[in-house]
């Protein structure tokens, strides 16, 4: 994230503090204050954790997540598999009772609540990437009469560069292999299917407004506890789950956990797409990473996002996105923003969470 | 994919001589704040409306009930008509910028309103109270800030924004301002024309002038330094027209307003961290409509001389950078922070 964007993040921060403070009548400061404070508390509760009676319940909780493990090879290829009830039940009121207040991993999982979480919880790794070229066949999508430019090509090009970007790393499954009409219905099972860990969908922007320009990031949908999230990331280590596996899991229980990890990426593919096409178009709009209830973005299992690239309606974006230079910093910043949200997995599972 | 003609993004600077609105459809507005009622059933009858506002009001304002919601900067308080002046100020800009179109149509409409830097908590929550159920998203922030961020000046630069009823600071320390990060003076616009008018009344006992007059011929002619010419103005002196020069009264107050704000400048300066503050110093934006008056970012540079010397920019566009800003800002907001937000 380059330091322009985290600059205006802290300050927008500050400026959605500064207005829930006013409406909640709080004295200034008061959230800053009390989120420093939660911090605080929850590494004082985790050093405690690990050094005290607590690891009782922790290495219940991790038993029950070892037994997973152990039976991972058996039931990966068991979509619908949940924990199970008794699981479930058995660390809650321990691990409540431990904590006094009633939130951990308790309150987690009690009465099969779907809560968010961190994903430490059980680390994971990104193996397979599925790149949909939005639109295609029948479906051209946008257009851009003066320069003859179809959307569905131009999805299909950059998604083809991206492909050669990340083979190297990753297995990476493509949900249409040339100007072919493949339903929405049909991409997402392709993804589900093959057990992908990320899905990235590539589509460019049309708006009314001619001067508009930029590009956007979509994801299905967030929700975020930090408390919860930093308390069971510190107990649930080198699991070895991949993201696929820890969704196809903990389906039941963190429904969360999907739309917070396409969050995530969202942010990583949103900031790297800003920071690599700022170098060659100084006009580039970040329009920001938002929720949308996309059908690709919904029916998919692991964590996916919609890029919408740039915006075909703008006569100068229309313009470079007929440049093949363009076109291909266009898939270095996907490339970048998957690798980038790839590496800080990496980093997290191996306890590295700077 | 996504559809902005259904959505409506507003900056607003609401200010005490005048307001602005900018929106994400282009439309760029700017109306006096004044808001006046017909005094009776004649008045109303002649004026054909319930409400109006800007030029008009003060035009009309024998038959008015007119209202300055935010004299000195600031919503009034404990009247409950300058509540409604200044819910009918927002709403007919609001208006101007095709807000209720919008959402007619099923957009939404969110907005950004600055207001002083050191404005009151009840001050903002009493402009949020007046903005309930005009708008679906709102971010109240402080005017300079605005400014400064619609500037991209985010990072060790200090906007000195020089209204009619209040002159704003904020320096920018790459966080969102707090408090000491801010100051307002109620030296600014508004003070000068008092000061004007009171020495021409000491000076010209038989002159008759409004207020009103005072102001435009300060925005006309008001200069710091070196006077651009003589300022001459015509007025009945004892119910004769005579032409009276008002030069030395001209410079005189409009000089007055210089130290005040140079000393507050130098003040929130000299808290900046000592390595960052020749960077600052080159980095001050003047804004406001008293910011045109010439003369006086040459003045607030010779105040930094002895400091180092620093640079002044005076913003090209003092009307609309307000609300410019706002709009910037209500663009690069977080959805996220929007759902926080309702209006």
């Amino acid at each position: 994230m380059s330091g322009r964007r985290r600059l205006k993040r802290r300050l927008f921060e500050g400026l959605a503090e500064d207005n829930l403070e006013l409406i909640r009548n709080q004295p200034r400061g008061t959230i800053r204050r009390q989120r420093l404070a939660r911090q605080k508390k929850v590494r004082r509760r985790r050093r405690a954790l690990l050094a005290g009676g607590s690891l009782v319940v922790v290495a219940a909780v991790v038993l029950t997540l070892g037994l997973r493990t152990d039976a991972r090879a058996d039931r990966a290829a068991d979509v619908g598999a949940r924990p199970s009830g008794p699981v479930v039940s058995t660390a809650a009121p321990e691990f409540s009772t431990e904590s006094g207040e009633g939130t951990g991993l308790g309150e987690l999982v009690a009465g099969g609540q779907t809560r968010p979480f961190d994903r430490g919880v059980i680390p994971l790794e990104v193996r397979t990437v599925v790149v949909d070229a939005g639109h295609g066949g029948k479906d051209s999508g946008t257009l851009v009469p003066a320069w003859e430019l179809f959307e569905k090509d131009i999805t299909w090009d950059i998604a083809e560069r991206l492909r050669h970007l990340l083979e190297p790393e990753f297995d990476v499954i493509m949900t249409r292999s040339g100007d072919q009409t493949v339903p929405l219905k049909e991409r997402t099972r392709i993804a589900n299917e093959s057990g992908a860990d990320l899905f990235v969908s590539i589509h460019v922007n049309w708006l009314p407004d001619r001067e508009a320009r930029g590009f956007e990031t979509y994801f299905a949908g967030a929700t975020v506890d930090p408390f919860l999230e930093e308390l069971a990331a510190a107990e649930n280590r080198d699991s070895g789950f991949s993201v696929a596996d820890t969704r196809r899991l903990l389906d039941g229980i963190y429904s969360g956990v999907r739309l917070d990890e396409s969050r995530r990426l969202a942010e990583w593919v949103g900031s790297s797409l800003f920071d690599t096409l700022s170098r060659a178009n100084d006009e580039i709009v970040d329009r920001g990473v938002m929720r949308a209830p996309f059908v690709v973005l919904v029916a998919t299992d692991m964590p996916a996002v919609l890029a919408e690239v740039a915006c075909i309606s703008n006569n100068r974006e229309a313009r470079l996105l007929g440049l093949q230079p363009y076109r291909q910093r266009i898939a270095e910043a996907l490339y970048s923003g998957i690798a980038g949200y790839a590496r800080e997995i990496s980093a997290s599972d191996k306890g590295d969470t700077t | 994919m996504t559809d902005p003609s259904k959505h409506l993004l507003v900056g607003i600077d609401l200010g005490t001589s005048q307001s602005s609105i900018s929106t994400s459809a282009g439309v760029r507005q700017v109306v006096d704040s004044y808001v006046g009622w017909p005094v009776d059933a004649v008045a109303r009858k002649i004026l054909k409306r319930e409400v109006l506002f800007g030029a008009d009001a003060v035009e009309n304002r024998t038959m008015l009930e007119v209202h300055r919601p935010l004299e000195r900067g600031l919503l009034k308080e404990g009247s409950d008509k300058d509540q409604q002046a200044i819910r009918e100020l927002l709403s007919h800009l609001l208006e101007l910028g095709g807000a209720p179109e919008v959402r007619k149509n099923g957009g939404k409409v969110r907005a950004v309103v600055g207001v002083p830097a050191e404005a009151l908590r009840v001050n903002k929550q009493h402009v949020r109270e007046a903005m309930r159920g005009l708008v679906d998203g709102l971010i109240i922030t402080s005017e300079p800030f605005a400014v400064a961020y619609g500037l991209d000046a985010l990072l060790h630069a200090m906007v000195v924004d020089v209204g009619a009823g209040t002159t704003d600071f904020c320096v920018m320390k790459g966080r969102y301002p707090t408090e000491e990060d801010q100051r307002t003076l109620v030296n600014a616009g508004d003070w000068v024309d008092d000061q004007l008018y009171t020495l021409l009344g000491e000076r010209h006992p038989g002159m008759s002038v409004s207020i009103h007059t005072v102001r435009g011929w300060k925005e006309d002619y008001g200069f710091i330094g070196k006077a651009p010419g003589k300022v001459k103005v015509k007025i009945p002196v004892g119910g004769v027209p005579s032409e009276i020069d008002i030069t030395a009264e001209m410079k005189e107050a409009c000089e007055n307003l210089g130290p005040p704000v140079a000393e507050a400048m130098l003040d929130l300066i000299a808290g900046v961290e000592s390595e960052y503050q020749a960077t600052v110093r080159q980095n001050v934006i003047l804004a406001g409509g008293t910011s045109k008056m010439p003369g006086f970012g040459q003045y607030l540079e010779k105040a930094m001389d002895r400091f180092g010397g620093g640079k002044v920019k005076v913003v090209k566009d003092a009307v609309y950078a307000g609300s410019d800003g706002g709009l910037v800002l209500a663009q690069d907001a977080p959805k996220t922070d929007w759902e926080k937000l309702p209006g």
